[in-house]
């Protein structure tokens, strides 16, 4: 839906929140209602689906065995984003609107996971010269404010509910090795250890206050925002992994301070929310897995 | 000639034993990089300026206002005007020559992945500095070609484009000083690094802020890699404070170059 508003309408929404009032009566650092599915898609390892009031987007985790580039001085596997804003979303994406869009999140995304801490890359390695490749896409299918904060919380529930196969390499004679497989890959499997991926929180300056989870209208109404990458390692406490700036205008230091301390403040509790209910999750499949191998071995 | 996708450069086995000073006492912001600025280099562009952080060198012209001929998706873009940025790297501005996948299909001439990225992040700083209401229907065209790229290439290049653009005599609201620090492991940091004295270090994060100083407003603050908020918070206060230290150097090349400009010939 493309948000066209009057300087009225415009005047209103920007006084509302200097005066902490919100059109949906949330607070500043509230987000609207977010509903995560995981294991949604059966054609991939791993698969989330975020709905974030009206922005729905949809996750998919893929793998493959890469050769690992001989540049590295440490051996690890690699992590890629894609995402897809297609026309469906909004009209804006028809075009290049989508494309910019798009290019925006997933650089946000590689960048917010580009540290030692975010992901255990040394786990993907596989033999001395292969590794996997984790390929995280990204469809949104309806856009109604804040992409950018879905898409992470998307990929984190994706890569969280992803199951990447035991694999040995065995060395043979000539240059090729040979990869092998067990019989049952679902069973015979492992996951990521998602506890320090970060979320990306977008912190928008509307006015003189700072709100985070802008609706479309309120998006519309901000002339500077700050994406700011939240992750809680065991080891490290709280860490910053992603600050950047967008938007046509320009902050005051001390309001970039407050705006970062606000995303570390609502991409904390973000990130226990999302660790809950991954946890939920996790109980019931193990259950059902249960189930199934019950069923499986009623003869013996 | 490209090079076969698992061979090694020979800067990959030389670079650690080089002889190159060591920056390990940077922490305050009396040591950065040596800083050169000069407006008004090139007689064919209507402003133009070179830059010299360290080794980092880059050259940016500015054309126009004129008429505008890239399409905008913003729904207001024809009431105020754009900033069209072109990003060039030397074929020779890194150690070595990579050429990533993206890069590997793309047509001769086309900008790289790293290209459009860096156009896109001095669009976005330089934006808010410049009177873009006063040009409605209209573009201005900046440059940038980047001769050596030693680390700190964006800084470098919002530096240079802002003094570009106040030679060109486009209305701007403040000029746009930028810098870049990074954070070593033990929350120790290093201000204005350079490639080469990151090398052996373990970086665990980058910030790069860019401030219109008179204005003391913030264009752009990025930070990528792992820190804590209090480190960040002490890291952008750093990167902003020797943001400032430029102002006087690039003041003086702006008057530099006017007063050339406005000697009799």
């Amino acid at each position: 839906m493309e948000v066209h508003l009057s300087d009225a309408e415009r005047v209103f929404i920007v006084h509302g929140v200097q005066e902490g009032i919100r059109n949906d009566g949330r607070g500043a650092s509230d987000y609207r209602p977010i509903r995560v599915e995981t294991g949604v898609l059966s054609t991939t390892l791993g698969s989330a689906r975020v709905r974030l009031a009206s922005t729905d987007v949809l996750v998919g985790v893929k793998a493959e065995i890469d050769e690992i580039d001989c540049k590295q001085t440490e051996k690890k596997g690699r992590i890629r984003f894609f995402v897809d804003c297609s026309a469906n979303a909004t009209p804006l994406f028809a075009g290049k609107g989508g494309e910019e869009m798009a290019e925006f999140v997933s650089t946000a995304l590689t960048d917010a996971y580009s540290n030692s801490m975010a992901l255990d890359l040394s786990k993907l390695v596989v033999s001395t010269t292969k590794a996997w490749t984790v390929f995280v896409d990204v469809v949104v299918l309806e856009c109604g404010g804040n992409l950018t904060d879905a898409a992470a919380l998307g990929a984190k529930a994706a890569l969280a509910d992803a199951r990447l196969a035991n694999v040995r390499i065995k060395a043979s004679d000539s240059e090729k090795s040979e990869i092998e497989l067990t019989d049952d890959a679902y069973f015979d499997s492992w996951q990521l250890d998602v506890t320090a991926a970060p979320l990306l929180v977008t912190v928008n300056k509307i006015g003189w206050s700072n709100v985070v989870d802008a609706s479309l209208q309120e998006e519309v109404c901000t002339k500077s925002a700050l994406v700011v990458g939240v992750a809680s390692s065991p080891a490290k406490g709280d860490l910053v992994t992603l600050v950047r700036q967008t938007g046509r205008g320009s902050l005051e230091p001390d309001s970039v301070d407050e705006m970062i301390a606000l995303g570390v403040r609502a991409g904390n509790s973000l990130n226990r929310e999302l660790d809950r209910i991954l946890v939920d999750i996790g109980r019931t499949q193990m259950n059902r897995n249960e189930l199934v191998s019950a069923a499986g071995f009623l003869s013996s | 000639m490209r090079l076969p996708a698992s061979s090694l450069p020979l800067s990959h086995f030389t670079q650690s034993s080089s002889g190159l000073p060591s920056h390990s006492d940077r922490q305050n912001t009396a040591n950065m990089r040596p800083f050169f600025i000069r407006a008004n280099v090139l007689e064919s562009a209507k402003g133009s300026a070179y830059i010299e952080m360290g080794n980092t060198k880059l050259v940016c012209s500015v054309d126009g206002p004129k008429e505008i001929t890239v399409s905008s998706d913003s729904g207001d873009a024809y009431s105020e005007g754009i900033l069209n940025v072109r990003v060039k790297f030397a074929v020779f501005s890194h150690q070595e020559r990579t050429v990533s996948d993206a890069d590997a299909h793309r047509r001769i001439g086309d900008p790289t992945e790293l290209e459009t990225k860096l156009a896109a992040n001095i669009q976005d700083g330089l934006s808010p500095a410049v009177c873009l209401d006063r040009i409605p229907r209209a573009q201005i065209d900046i440059n940038c070609t980047i001769l050596e790229d030693q680390g700190g290439v964006l800084s470098a290049a919002l530096i240079c484009a802002s003094s570009a653009l106040a030679d060109a005599g486009i209305d701007m609201y403040d000029l746009v000083l930028s810098s870049s620090l990074a954070v070593v492991d033990n929350d120790q940091m290093i201000v204005d690094p350079s490639t080469t004295c990151l090398a052996d270090k373990p970086i665990s994060g980058s910030v790069t802020v860019a401030l219109m100083p008179s204005l003391n407003q913030v264009v752009t603050c990025e930070q990528s890699g792992a820190c804590s908020p209090e480190t960040l918070r002490k890291a952008i206060r750093l990167a902003t404070e020797c943001c400032v230290k430029l102002h006087p150097l690039v003041q003086k090349a702006l008057v530099t170059s006017v007063r050339l400009r406005s000697r009799p010939k």
